[in-house]
């Protein structure tokens, strides 16, 4: 005699009756490991912009807002080329070394960024 | 915290750093998640170490869910459907390296699941590809729409519904090798297994 073959409803009444039998829970172990190590959350309104792929695109765009109405303004005096230490000096001021020297043609004396003394200890 | 708190409601309370209310999510649907992820992967271990990895990332996220697009769970499921693709293309790698060192192809070794698994499950598992029968267990034991399948495993709902399809003739075509196509009079499967089902159905 020929076995009826099993139709798709039937087997899939086979598959939700048994499921239990397919069902693995994780070790009481490895979730309490889990819990216990969860880091803390970031509860602050700007961590919390900053958490979120929106707060990041909108923290971004404020800032690219700030810089083009600054720079439009004109107030500050960008030279053509733009070297970093240009914009930093157009940002904060006239960069002083430690000697009082004024830094000149965009160029920051390298121990007016670096405290005196850095690097002290170091041979080569 | 009571068991009447809903998704909606723990993943928010999760969303404010409440950590006993992560904890009853994980609770929850910690089952489901892990059931899912040792269908995925070659060891015990291997699932214990992505579930842990799933629920860290699902706490540092808990604000990327969108009960919109789907229930709580099917969220974590696709955390850590992520999680099991990026440590199987790590494996295929290093299977592929071992491969053109040693000699001739390594084969694909069982879920971590396939020992273990009784019964029809146990067949699933043994017959069927690893994602053909976690496409299966998410369909048919947790009742996730082919559409949030698709989501879990990267694929496309179409690519599921015919996965899906391919996975059943391949396991009725087993049972009549097997001889036991007449389990198909059954109604709820054998004396253990009945009522299990708890309406998932």
């Amino acid at each position: 005699m020929r076995e009826r073959p099993m139709d798709d409803d039937a087997l899939i009444r086979q598959l939700r009756a048994q499921r239990s039998l397919g069902v693995r829970s994780p070790d009481d172990e490895v979730v309490r490991r889990v819990l216990e190590r969860l880091p803390a959350r970031a509860q602050s309104p700007v961590a919390v912009v900053l958490w979120t792929r929106v707060g990041w695109l909108a923290a971004g765009l404020a800032a690219a807002v700030v810089v083009t109405v600054w720079l439009s303004s004109g107030s500050p005096r960008v030279p053509r080329s733009i070297s970093a230490a240009s914009v930093l000096s157009a940002a904060v001021g006239p960069l002083t070394t430690s000697t009082g020297q004024v830094g000149r043609g965009g160029r920051v004396p390298l121990d007016a960024v670096v405290p005196r003394g850095f690097g002290q200890g170091f041979s080569r | 915290m009571s068991a009447s708190d809903s998704d909606l409601d723990l993943a928010s309370r999760a969303c404010d750093g409440d950590r006993a209310a992560f904890a009853e999510i994980v609770g929850r649907h910690g089952t489901s998640v892990f059931s899912f992820l040792i269908r995925r992967v070659e060891t015990v271990q291997d699932a214990e170490d992505m579930f842990q990895a799933t629920c860290l990332r699902a706490w540092m996220r808990m604000e990327e869910f969108d009960p919109r697009r789907g229930s709580l769970l099917a969220w974590l499921l696709v955390i850590a459907g992520s999680q099991a693709r990026d440590a199987a293309r790590v494996s295929r790698r290093w299977r592929r390296a071992a491969s053109t060192r040693g000699s001739g192809a390594v084969a694909e070794p069982p879920p971590a699941a396939a020992a273990s698994t009784a019964w029809i499950w146990g067949l699933v598992e043994r017959t069927l590809t690893r994602e053909q029968a976690s496409a299966v267990w998410l369909r048919y034991a947790e009742d996730l729409t082919p559409s949030q399948i698709a989501r879990v495993l990267g694929r496309t709902p179409v690519g599921v519904r015919v996965m899906l399809m391919r996975a059943l003739a391949r396991v009725r075509a087993e049972l009549a090798r097997e001889g036991r196509s007449d389990l198909a009079d059954l109604e709820s499967g054998p004396d253990e297994c009945r009522g299990l089902n708890g309406g998932r159905s």
